[in-house]
């Protein structure tokens, strides 16, 4: 059947027409429809147009690692003189290494590589970062007005042990951005050359535990760098960094700050109390015991479990009458009765007779915690 | 009569007309937002190794809960995959709630369990426990098995809570796969919490997992469902979860977590009195009440949703378990919104009094209802010969073409952020699906709700069983 232009306008024509002869509210139903009708021709598009891309990066870069993983296996991990001569660029093709997706495509390359890899190999995966110019790239990210590009050219600088940058990264700790305070935390971490956690001092905003997390992980990283005297924090104004050196202290074992927490302890945050008595259980500070005891009476439900916990490890004879108070008098909180309960077993002959007391007063629950305490399973 | 009749007839027009505007409108208002922070997220996301939860000495600590009702076909393998989820410091907790089946023997002989003396403080109610179980095997200390007298799901889970000793739980179906990390990112909001604004709960998207290949308790291949059903569920699960709940959690107005998976603050979750054993939405009930106590109290807090797959379940697969289960849906959401009806268009509950829960009742609730009377009016409107004939069918078309649009979207969402299915012609089969599901499977789903609500109007109480295939293992080379 062959097309014919003027049937068509006729068609069209008559279309026309008869729409015209609708009521409007039907006339403009007819005319969302159409739009919906486009926007899914136009979804449609995109979802198609977004898998062909896909698979076009990926044909790409299958191409790219076919093409330059030999160059770099070779520079990189066979002690390649190329690597340090000036025409270290003529190994790679014009046309390509200043093309945007090559350049992104060698820089993940040389990420994942510099993840993996430290000592002599870690420092040619550097060298080649700077002879590429991607140190440059890297620096100008810092200066763009997206968070997320800031963020990957920090992570980008620290990675490849850009010292430099540390200036142009030091006050992005303040920044809006939860992330880039992150990373600039971080990058900080790994680019200055002796007090590594001196932005500890700057902090302006809370830490979230989630930022402690991330500081922790990347010092446990550093396995060669002096580690500070967390206690130097302990009189921060921002709380938060107090608490994270607090814990700090214990999973660092400094115990030389052992008397500073006992003094902050008793006039400290409840936030600040509930670290420092769960870090002088870690630490095993025997002489915290009167202080803990002394505070039981005016500290939160909280505040109180955690002491009560501590003195499982801490407490001595002088502890048992506290204990059995707490014992006699315990309605709720099972957990703080059976932790009592071990901690007075723990304390010989006295602490089993002071058991053997309480069990003897009328008590509407104290076999069940006995029978708790008594299982070792649980 | 005549004029009443004009003017019920001009009403039912334009109440149809607007009504189906603003929820169209909502739609769109809602994928906006949802867009917006799913791209935030990932771009986030990006930057974040999740591993650091890992060694940090303030990972928080994770009681997961898992009621089971007469699992014995899966429970030894489901508890198995959930001993070794990749996590730090958590306990499983097991509660038997009173199987008819030898659920409770198969995990003694599995994992050699002991019954112990657990002194257990009854902060919220439940059935009464009749044992409690620890394995005798090293390296399985973090076993709980809990027997208790049969009380439902609600109840279950509150017996769970009583035993369970750390701050934070998770509730989940045992029968669910949990991806590798899914532990990681739910604990991680909670991490990221500020002093001055509790997370009080977090959720995160649930995946169909029909015809997906499952080694050892994990998803190995993801497929696209061979069978139309749980096809089209997995095109409402993307609506769902990636547009819609994404957009409520941005508003700070996200009223639901799935009971499939859904993490907790347990103290919050006491104060507020723990699960409902009254309505079969024990999980929306829950996180109402939550939030209810919060704005009570005038505290700042937010529920968080994430949208990472953290979750694969097995959708229904036959229509009668799909009515049963839309059914019970139906009936749990009402049930809640009752429930609560005091906090409805109440300016002292800020956003959940007057947007959420608002949306809930208009356009989850009684959007079924509003449809099915529409259908009901244009039937009689044809008897009577008065039916426009054109306004039919262009309205009919509009709305055709928007579900169309609207799944296509979606389909466009999960292409541009996670990416599940890869194959080609997988994005054919999901469009497709879109084309037909308004037609076959829309108002199939409208009668099951109707039925719910008129089982909740003769006061039905019933789950509604829920009989799995079990999911799919890799096919032999």
């Amino acid at each position: 059947m062959k097309f014919n232009p003027d049937s068509a306008a006729l068609w069209f024509e008559d279309l026309q027409r008869y729409t015209h002869t609708l009521p409007l509210h039907i006339r403009i139903l007819i005319l969302i429809a159409a739009v919906f009708i486009l926007l899914i021709v136009l979804l449609i598009g995109i979802i198609i147009s977004s898998r062909v891309y896909k698979t076009k990066q990926h044909l790409y870069k299958t191409y790219i690692q076919k093409k330059y993983q030999p160059i770099l296996t070779s520079i990189l991990f066979d002690d390649d003189e190329r690597l340090l001569s000036p025409d270290l660029v003529k190994l790679f093709d014009p046309k390509d290494l200043y093309k945007q997706p090559f350049r992104n495509f060698i820089l993940e390359e040389l990420q994942l590589l510099r993840q993996n890899f430290r000592g002599e190999t870690g420092e040619r995966i550097d060298l080649l970062y700077r002879k590429l110019s991607f140190d440059k790239d890297s620096l100008k990210k810092l200066k763009h007005f997206r968070w997320y590009v800031k963020a990957k050219g920090m992570r980008e600088l620290a990675m490849m042990n850009i010292v430099e940058a540390y200036q142009h990264i030091t006050p992005l700790i303040h920044n809006r951005s939860g992330i880039l305070r992150m990373e600039a935390r971080i990058a900080l971490m790994k680019l200055s050359t002796n007090d590594h956690l001196a932005f500890l001092g700057q902090e302006s905003q809370p830490l979230t535990e989630w930022d402690k997390a991330n500081i922790y992980s990347m010092l446990s990283t550093m396995s060669d760098v002096e580690l500070p005297d967390f206690s130097r924090w302990l009189h921060a104004s921002n709380e938060t960094v107090v608490t994270f050196c607090i814990s700090m202290i214990g999973v660092f074992k400094q115990k030389q700050s052992i008397p500073s927490l006992i003094q902050l302890m008793q006039n400290g945050s409840d936030a600040s109390k509930i670290e420092i008595i769960k870090v002088l259980k870690v630490l095993q500070a025997k002489e915290a015991e009167p202080a803990l005891v002394a505070m039981y009476a005016t500290s939160n439900g909280e505040v109180q479990s955690q002491i009560i916990d501590a003195l499982e490890v801490l407490a001595s004879a002088k502890s048992i009458s506290f204990l059995k108070s707490i014992l006699i008098t315990l309605k709720k909180d099972y957990r703080k009765g059976i932790v009592a309960i071990r901690t007075l077993q723990k304390l010989g002959n006295e602490g089993l007779s002071a058991i053997n007391e309480i069990a003897a007063m009328p008590s509407e629950n104290f076999e069940l915690l006995l029978a708790h305490a008594n299982d070792q399973r649980i | 009569m005549g004029l009443f009749f004009y003017y019920f007839t001009r009403f039912a027009d334009h109440f149809i007309l607007i009504y189906s505007s603003i929820l169209f409108s909502t739609y769109f208002i809602l994928s906006f937002f949802s867009a917006l922070d799913i791209l935030n997220y990932i771009r986030k996301n990006s930057f974040i190794d999740h591993r650091s939860i890992l060694n940090a000495p303030s990972a928080p600590s994770v009681s997961i809960i898992a009621p089971a009702y007469n699992e014995a076909a899966t429970i030894v393998e489901n508890v198995r995959s959930l001993l070794n989820i990749h996590y730090v410091n958590f306990e499983v907790i097991i509660v038997n709630d009173g199987s008819k089946d030898n659920s409770l023997d198969l995990m003694k002989e599995a994992y050699q369990l002991e019954p112990v003396d657990y002194a257990i403080e009854l902060k919220l109610e439940s059935k009464p426990i009749r044992a409690i179980y620890k394995s005798k095997l090293p390296g399985i200390g973090k076993l709980i098995v809990v027997d208790k007298v049969n009380g439902g799901k609600a109840d279950a889970l509150n017996a769970g809570i009583n035993v369970s000793n750390y701050n934070l739980f998770a509730a989940i179906d045992v029968d669910c796969i949990l991806e590798y990390e899914s532990l990681l990112k739910m604990v991680k909001p909670f991490m990221e919490q500020k002093p001055d604004k509790e997370v009080i709960a977090v959720g995160g998207v649930v995946r169909i997992a029909n015809s997906c290949e499952v080694r050892d308790g994990k998803i190995i291949k993801v497929n696209l469902p061979e069978e139309l059903l749980p096809r089209v569920q997995v095109l409402e699960y993307i609506r769902a979860f990636l547009m819609g709940r994404m957009a409520w959690s941005r508003l700070n107005g996200l009223i639901l977590i799935s009971g499939a998976f859904g993490m907790f603050n347990k103290k919050i979750a006491i104060e507020a009195g723990g699960y409902n054993h009254k309505t079969v939405g024990e999980d929306m009930e829950l996180v109402i009440r939550m939030r209810r106590l919060m704005e009570e109290r005038k505290k700042k807090y937010c529920v968080v949703y994430l949208p990472d797959p953290l979750c694969w379940t097995e959708a229904p697969s036959s229509f009668n378990i799909l009515s049963r289960q839309r059914n019970r849906w139906t009936r749990g959401t009402a049930e809640t919104l009752l429930i609560h009806k005091k906090l409805m268009l109440n300016p002292k509950y800020g956003f959940l009094g007057m947007i959420s829960l608002p949306y809930w009742f208009l356009f989850e609730w009684m959007a079924p209802i509003v449809e099915t009377l529409a259908f009901i009016y244009l039937i009689i409107m044809t008897f009577l010969g008065i039916l426009n004939v054109e306004m039919f069918f262009t309205l009919f078309f509009v709305i055709y073409t928007f579900a169309i649009m609207y799944s296509a979207s979606a389909i466009l969402f999960d292409e541009l952020s996670y990416y599940q299915y890869k194959q080609k012609r997988d994005v054919f089969r999901l469009l497709s699906t879109a084309m037909i599901e308004p037609l076959i499977i829309h108002p199939l789903t409208v009668y099951y709700a109707i039925r719910g609500n008129l089982d909740l109007m003769t006061g039905a109480k019933s789950w509604g069983e829920m009989t799995r295939k079990g999911f799919g293992t890799p096919k032999p080379n």
